[in-house]
């Protein structure tokens, strides 16, 4: 069984057709491309699918789970994380502080406990902090691991969001254009983690991206959308031989 | 059907008032995404210095009218948006929100500082006489309310005609889109967003001058209720929709005219539901304008493409207020010891009271610690829910004869009741509208709450008594100090164990971003819940204790303006630590105490100085005393190498 299912997913705003009876599935473990023109609907998608916006109509099964009546922080407790393609950071935390709050939820539980903190100190504990280093570790944030996330680069803001995204061990990666802000040496190396995390952990990864070369390098499927509508899926070489894709996305450059 | 006709004629001209100030209010929200709370004190200027004017003056109404609203209203938006409002358009809600209600409560307070406090009776009016009477369809109409009515119309046209045919219309309209576009086709949007200030302010001081005759004499407390109708219908239209807007405005105006004709006389319902009607209004087009509910500021859509800003990034931990006193030589064990060992021993007994009074309010103060130094949710009716707390101490001795710490405990319970039964549709809300919310909260529980005489009973107020413990008595200056410290130093530490814990890092995931902390767990309705209980309930230990020090108060010990005035407060002083609290509690009780002397038209001193310390604060977030060393570390560097410095950009 697939690990996520979408089936007729519909989303209008206003008149707006932002997605029109779609439906995707990944596997677990799988990598998955999701490309198309501006405005094609991604992260509509994206949003439908983490529980940000609620879908007019279809259904969404992750990990056995129909997940489209549950609510955000249900969804990622099952397993789906994700980053953001304006940047959604805590601000006024430090970058070790953001992955502690993911640390602490992962082990602990998305409620706050307010007698347990009253009791005991509840600050971070050893297995915490060598949870976050490892992650801090693996995507090079050591050196500003103390800085306060509102004085960080937009490439390094990515970073941080997916070294959050990471520490909820989730079952399935989606990534929202994580390469915008990076310079191609910068996103060649996020490649490079993305296929270490699928590799190590069995992460499944969605992944949203214009950067081709990135998307050649982390998946092996990709769908196309363009205006809501899917217009293409399969193999990452066919798709992209396709000339109906060609004309919609990625006109003459290829 | 004539009695409906004649209720909707006598409330054409409120309404017609509130769309005036309503236009203003989404006119400089859309052009500088400031929601500008001072506008009732704008319009009460101009209705101040037509006043003077004319009555001590002497001079024509007409000359007196063209200074205090084309000269005056104008001049003064003006200077707000160069000298504050521009600086501030991207700074966190909290901080444009603690400027403007810094602004609403100096303003009126350096109008009397300068004009005296002596009563304006019987304001003129500035077209026809309110004598000048005629009749329409049956009903008597005055000319203060055709004259109102008229200008009014006057103005929705002018502004219509002007947004939608002129250039300068066109290009406030991009500006409110986004000013980076706009300055990239060559447009300065500086100057027209000062365009759209003087505009929104000359609307304000026309709607002062106009309103003053509907009043028997001129508060500026007046003014800044009608501010809440005008928001009400700044809401009704999305902020952004000046055709609703100004539908909104008169629909409001006239429902409350059509309402007290129609409900029974003398009842609670007649002398509290009037009044509230916006406030109640106000509250569901929050809760049910779909353009609102989420009004996390959006921003300019081209911020993304943008480096990041130029400015001093605070790169470790931050200073988030501006007066620091807790140096730390100031505040080591020793030196608070010996403070505290004086205040049992010899200090007089008046400063005792003093300080204690001081470590009340920090104890009220520390409820926003949590509420929105942790969770970042601007509430404006704390002192609700430290009246709560207060009134329930007092009913519980009064009438069931129970003591003062199961008042105290009570209290504090029906005060998180209460905080949970606001949470619920806050859940909806965040940032401006979360803002807008609890203050019309804090209205309503003003006009339908406190009055009542098992609450707030009014004006007669409630009498509180001195706690007993056992056989002890806490009734002597002394004890009671020592007990107001315990209780402070308990939720002190309470709120620092919190802020260690889950609580304080979920608390703080949720106010940086509610979406990326529901994207990784946290169950931010939850969170949002909890952080409302524990600042009501530490709000409603606050006010218990307040009230035994005071002995017996009412409504006015916690009122809306009491409100506005504590989110100033721990703005000013730090709104992230306990340390913020304690020194923004008895710095107010302190200054406070020493100007109760002086004379009266300086007696809303503390307001103004901590209204502009708010003001300050969002000039300079990196706190006064930060900026003065940069600047002068800057001059001897001038010295030292007059060559350079000059073209260098200071990112510390
Ligand atoms: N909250 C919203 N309200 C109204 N319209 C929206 C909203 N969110 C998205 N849209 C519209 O839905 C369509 C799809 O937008 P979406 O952001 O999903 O596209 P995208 O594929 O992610 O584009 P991009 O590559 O630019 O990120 C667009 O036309 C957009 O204007
Ligand atoms: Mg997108």
């Amino acid at each position: 069984m697939a690990l996520l299912e979408a089936i007729g997913i519909a989303k209008s705003f206003g008149g707006i057709h932002a997605l029109s009876e779609l439906s995707l599935r990944v596997e677990a473990g799988e990598a998955v491309g999701l490309v198309g023109p501006n405005g094609a609907g991604k992260t509509t998608l994206f949003n439908c699918l983490n529980g940000v916006e609620r879908p007019d109509t279809g259904t969404v099964i992750f990990a056995g789970h129909r997940i489209d009546g549950l609510p955000i922080h249900r969804r990622a407790r099952l397993g789906i994380g994700r980053t953001f393609q304006r940047l959604e950071l805590f601000s006024g935390l430090t970058v070790r502080d953001h992955l502690l709050v993911a640390e602490r939820v992962r082990r602990g539980g998305g409620r706050m406990r307010v007698w347990r903190d009253l009791l005991d100190m509840g600050g971070p504990t050893a297995q915490e902090q060598a949870g976050v280093d490892r992650t801090l570790d693996l995507l090079g944030l050591v050196p500003v691991a103390e800085t306060v996330v509102d004085a960080l680069t937009l490439g390094q803001g990515r970073l941080v969001e997916l070294g959050r995204a990471l520490a909820g061990e989730p079952l399935l990666l989606m990534l929202d254009e994580p390469s915008s802000g990076l310079d191609t040496s910068e996103a060649s190396e996020l490649a490079g983690v993305l296929n270490k995390v699928r590799h190590d952990s069995g992460t499944a990864i969605l992944l949203v991206e214009h950067d081709m070369d990135m998307v050649h390098q982390v998946v092996s499927r990709l769908y196309v959308l363009d205006l809501g509508h899917l217009i293409a899926e399969g193999d990452i070489d066919k798709v992209l031989a396709d000339p109906k894709v060609r004309s919609a996305y990625l006109g003459q450059e290829v | 059907m004539s009695q409906l006709l004649t209720y909707v004629l006598l409330g054409l001209p409120y309404g017609c008032i509130y769309a005036l100030i309503a236009l203003g209010l989404v006119l400089t929200y859309k052009s500088s995404r400031v929601f500008n709370l001072a506008f009732g004190a704008q319009a009460y200027v101009s209705a101040v210095v037509f006043y003077v004017a004319v009555r001590s003056g002497h001079w024509p109404i007409w000359a007196a009218g063209l200074v205090s609203i084309v000269v005056v209203g104008p001049l003064l938006g003006l200077l707000l948006d160069r000298l504050l409002f521009r600086h501030i358009r991207v700074a966190a809600t909290v901080v444009k929100l603690g400027a403007a209600i810094g602004l609403l409560l100096g303003i009126p307070e350096i109008t009397q500082v300068i004009v005296g406090t002596q009563p304006q009776d019987n304001p003129p009016s500035l077209f026809l006489p309110p004598s000048w009477v005629f009749k329409l369809a049956g009903t008597r109409v005055n000319g203060t309310e055709v004259s109102t009515v008229l200008a009014a119309a006057i103005v929705v046209v002018g502004l219509w005609v002007l947004f939608r045919f002129s250039t300068l219309g066109l290009e406030m309209r991009a500006v409110s889109e986004s000013p980076r576009m706009v300055e990239l086709v060559g447009v300065n949007s500086g100057e027209v967003s000062s365009v759209a200030w003087m505009l929104s302010s000359l609307l304000a001081g026309l709607a002062g001058v106009l309103l003053a005759p509907l009043f028997a004499t001129l508060d500026s407390y007046n003014f800044t209720l009608l501010l809440i109708a005008a928001i009400a219908a700044a809401a009704l239209g999305g902020l952004a929709s000046f055709p609703w807007t100004v539908l909104g405005a008169v629909a409001i105006g006239v429902a409350q005219e059509v309402m007290t004709g129609y409900l029974p006389l003398n009842s609670v319902l007649a002398s509290g539901l009037r009044p509230a009607l916006p406030f109640v209004v106000l509250i569901l087009a929050l809760l049910f304008h779909p353009g609102l509910r989420s009004s996390q500021d959006e921003g300019d859509p081209l911020a993304s493409c943008d480096p990041p800003p130029l400015r001093a990034v605070p790169v470790k931990a931050h200073r988030e207020h501006l007066i620091d006193l807790s140096l730390p030589s100031l505040f080591t064990p020793l030196v608070v010891a010996l403070a505290i060992g004086s205040c049992l021993t010899w200090v007089p007994q008046i400063w005792v009271g003093v300080i204690t009074v001081g470590l009340t309010y920090a104890t009220i103060l520390l409820s926003l610690t949590v509420l929105t130094g942790m969770g970042g949710q601007i509430s404006l009716c704390q002192a609700t829910f430290a009246g709560i707390g207060a009134f329930a101490a007092g009913q519980l001795a009064t009438h069931l004869g129970l003591g003062f710490i199961e008042g105290l405990a009570i209290g504090a319970v029906l005060a998180g009741v209460l905080g949970l039964l606001l949470a619920l549709p806050a859940l909806r809300l965040g940032g401006l509208a979360l803002a807008l919310g609890t203050l019309a909260f804090a209205l309503l529980a003003d006009n339908l709450l406190f009055p009542l005489s098992w609450v707030g009973n009014g004006q007669s107020g409630v009498y509180v008594p001195r706690p007993q413990i056992g056989p002890i008595s806490f009734a002597g200056t002394r004890s009671f100090f020592l007990l107001v410290l315990a209780v402070l130093v308990i939720c002190g530490v309470a709120i620092a164990l919190l802020r260690k814990g889950t609580t304080g890092r979920f608390l703080a995931a949720m106010g940086g971003s509610e979406v990326a902390a529901g994207a990784i767990g946290i169950n931010v309705h939850w969170a949002k819940m909890t952080a409302f209980v524990v600042s009501a309930v530490i709000a409603g230990i606050g006010g218990a204790m307040y009230g035994s020090y005071q002995g017996a108060v009412g409504a006015d010990n916690f009122n809306t303006l009491i409100s506005l005035l504590y989110l100033v407060l721990v703005v000013t002083f730090g709104v992230k630590t306990v340390a913020g609290a304690v020194n923004a509690g008895l710095a107010y009780a302190v200054l406070d105490h020493l100007l109760a002397s002086a004379p009266s038209r300086f007696g809303g001193l503390a307001a103004l100085l901590f209204g502009m310390g708010a003001v300050a604060f969002a000039l300079h977030p990196q706190g006064l005393a930060d900026l003065f060393t940069a600047r002068w570390k800057d001059q001897l560097d001038r010295l030292r190498h007059p060559w350079h410095g000059r073209e260098t950009v200071e990112v510390s």
